[in-house]
């Protein structure tokens, strides 16, 4: 509750804070509500990023703890899977992760296109449309 | 190696003999050439005088005190010219003995020196061992190897995975930069906190975020883009942990090796290598100079030099109105028959000259023969005493017969290149427990490929055997990556860099 009482309170200036330092308040106390929560994304971010490093860094063993599961569920739904069969799928699993799937031809992606290249598409028309009015104004 | 090895001392030995044995060949081919020389120039003579009889018999025009004063004349040009040619002799003479003296003198230096070292290398040799010993016995130094090659083994893993990772990314991110779509929607910012667009603008984007499943391809983008180096970062954390767990161990054995005098021994070692290889170079310098001097010498005593030219010029211009054959023919349409016994004479002198010049001719390319051997046997030594290969540690197989191999070259059968390529090939240094191609008891790396230089070879042999022979590829990684950085400490702390083990740039120390 003191955090959200400092956090309605507004922004103390540098003056305030040193002023407070001195009246015996640790900096922790000092923090607002925002501070505090941009800390803590912080931290959180560090944290999934150190998170995705190590799973990163040790994808052999993320394998073959896939490896290991996918042997036990094959052998719950009776499939008979080799070991081999199986690394190839991880394998293929892995090098598909992460690659861009591009949609497929249609109508709507030709417009989507068009519409995403609009501010050129008008440029040109401007530009043609320009020196069209010009040439005729000449003649 | 099959056989009794011959240490390499005493092919320096045989090599030395038969660099004598050259040398006394050029010598008697020398006197024999200065002996022809001399009758030549007694043949010449005896014919100047000859033909300057007959030219007084035969040139009304030319008075015997004018002809008399101009073979003075050029007589005593002749002279002159002797003279220098003498002088400039003596001057050489007198170089080539100071160059033998110094070469003597060099040579016993290098001698001295040479014995130094092979002393040093059999104490750095006992003092590596005792080292060994004590690293072998230390408890921490064992826990942190053990630490240390684990942390090394991970970061080697780990750099695999980021090179991995980073040919991932290089492979699948332009297919994300090169879709329009998705392009439009990542630099517009869409679903950041970034995005300022509306109404109309923004139902259309969702529209096309839709179709190209935005949320999932921007998070593979980002990690595409992202995760190869924040991996990177987190391998240099690990890497730093690695060199603190190294500077420890290293700390360790530099206090045992300076306790035990390993330290010294190596500083001494170095210190004389460096007067060895400056000893070889000298040596090598001298000879090619000894060697200058010695042709400018034999061209002295031959026909190319510039004393010779300048003769002969004179006499030819001298003897130029009093040609042979004009005199000859001269003689046959008078009567009496003191011209013709001149003439006669002259004939006989030259046919003499001919046949002492065809000599002249053959010993001179002998000498030539001698003097490219011995020019290429000097070189030989000079590459041998650079590779080290007169160290107590150089030996030979009982298979190279030295004496075979000296005779061919002395005859001419065998070149310069040949007699190196058979030395090189017949040569191996005694290897040493410490030296590091011997840290896996084989020489099956390609050690060219790796940075010795700042390696300790004992530190390297200990790690294997405390991590056992399964851990050496990363024993060897580990020393590699710390080669430069111990090599730069050790340089601060004023004590020796490692050298690859050897105190000379041949190796053989």
């Amino acid at each position: 509750m003191a955090a959200v009482q400092v956090a309605q309170a507004p922004p103390p200036d540098e003056s305030s804070r040193s002023a407070s330092v001195e009246a015996g308040q640790t900096p922790t106390q000092q923090l607002t509500l925002e501070e505090t929560l941009r800390i803590m994304d912080v931290a959180t971010t560090l944290r999934k990023e150190q998170s995705v490093v190590e799973q990163q860094l040790n994808i052999e063993e993320t394998k073959a703890m896939l490896r290991e599961r996918l042997l036990a569920a094959a052998q719950v739904t009776g499939e008979r899977l080799t070991e081999q069969q199986v690394d190839i799928a991880i394998e293929h699993y892995y090098d598909k992760l992460h690659v861009f799937e591009p949609p497929k031809w249609s109508l709507s992606l030709a417009m989507a296109h068009l519409y995403v290249m609009r501010g050129t598409i008008v440029k040109w028309v401007v530009t043609i449309g320009a020196t069209a009015g010009l040439l005729s104004w000449l003649w | 190696m099959i056989g009794q090895a011959i240490s390499g001392r005493s092919i320096g030995q045989a090599i030395k003999q038969a660099t004598e044995q050259l040398r006394r060949h050029q010598a008697e081919c020398q006197a024999s050439l200065r002996k022809l020389d001399e009758s030549s120039n007694d043949l010449v003579d005896r014919r100047g005088q000859t033909l300057l009889e007959l030219a007084e018999h035969y040139l009304p025009e030319i008075s015997r005190e004018s002809v008399l004063v101009t073979f003075r004349g050029i007589r005593d040009e002749l002279l002159d010219v002797l003279a220098r040619k003498q002088r400039r002799e003596r001057q050489l003479h007198e170089v080539v003995k100071q160059d033998e003296t110094e070469a003597v003198r060099i040579q016993a230096s290098l001698e001295n020196v040479t014995d130094e070292l092979n002393e040093k290398v059999a104490e750095r040799q006992r003092l590596e061992a005792i080292v060994a010993e004590r690293l072998t016995a230390h408890q921490p130094f064992q826990q942190l190897s053990q630490q240390a090659l684990a942390a090394e083994q991970e970061l080697q893993r780990n750099e695999e995975r980021i090179a991995e990772i980073k040919q991932d990314a290089s492979e699948k991110l332009p297919d994300y930069d090169n879709n329009r779509l998705f392009r439009y929607l990542y630099d517009c910012g869409y679903g950041t906190p970034e995005y300022q667009k509306k109404r109309m603008t923004r139902q259309l984007d969702r529209w096309v975020a839709k179709m190209v499943d935005y949320a999932r391809s921007r998070r593979s983008y980002d990690f595409l883009r992202v995760t190869p180096e924040l991996m990177a970062a987190e391998v240099v954390r690990r890497r730093e942990q690695f060199n603190l767990l190294m500077e420890q161990i290293e700390a360790i054995e530099d206090g045992i090796a300076d306790e035990v005098g390993l330290t010294e021994a190596l500083r001494q070692g170095h210190r004389l290598g460096e007067q060895r290889d400056g000893l070889v170079a000298d040596l090598t310098n001298l000879e090619q100079q000894f060697t200058n001097h010695h042709q400018e010498l034999l061209a002295l005593e031959g026909t190319q030099n510039d004393f010779y030219k300048q003769g002969v010029g004179q006499l030819k211009e001298f003897l130029a109105e009093m040609e042979h054959s004009w005199l000859e023919h001269q003689s046959r349409s008078t009567p009496e028959r003191q011209d013709d016994e001149l003439v006669a004479e002259i004939g006989w002198l030259n046919e003499q000259l001919d046949k002492a010049r065809r000599e002249s001719s053959k010993l001179t390319q002998e000498q030539r023969n001698w003097d490219e051997r011995s020019e290429g046997l000097q070189d030989v030594m000079q590459r041998f005493r650079r590779a080290d290969f007169d160290s107590r540690r150089s030996m030979f197989s009982g298979e190279f017969d030295v004496e075979r191999q000296m005779g061919g070259y002395l005859r001419g059968e065998l070149g310069r290149e040949e007699l190196w390529s058979a030395l090189r090939r017949y040569q191996q240094f005694q290897q040493t427990r410490y030296q590091q191609r011997g840290w896996g008891g084989d020489d099956s790396w390609d050690g060219d490929s790796w940075d010795f230089d700042n390696m300790s070879g004992v530190l390297g042999r200990v790690l294997i055997e405390v991590a056992g022979e399964a851990m050496k590829h990363a024993v060897r990684r580990g020393m590699q990556r710390r080669g430069p950085i111990r090599n730069q400490s050790r340089r601060k702390s004023g004590r020796p860099g490692f050298g690859g083990g050897w105190f000379t740039q041949g190796r053989g120390f």
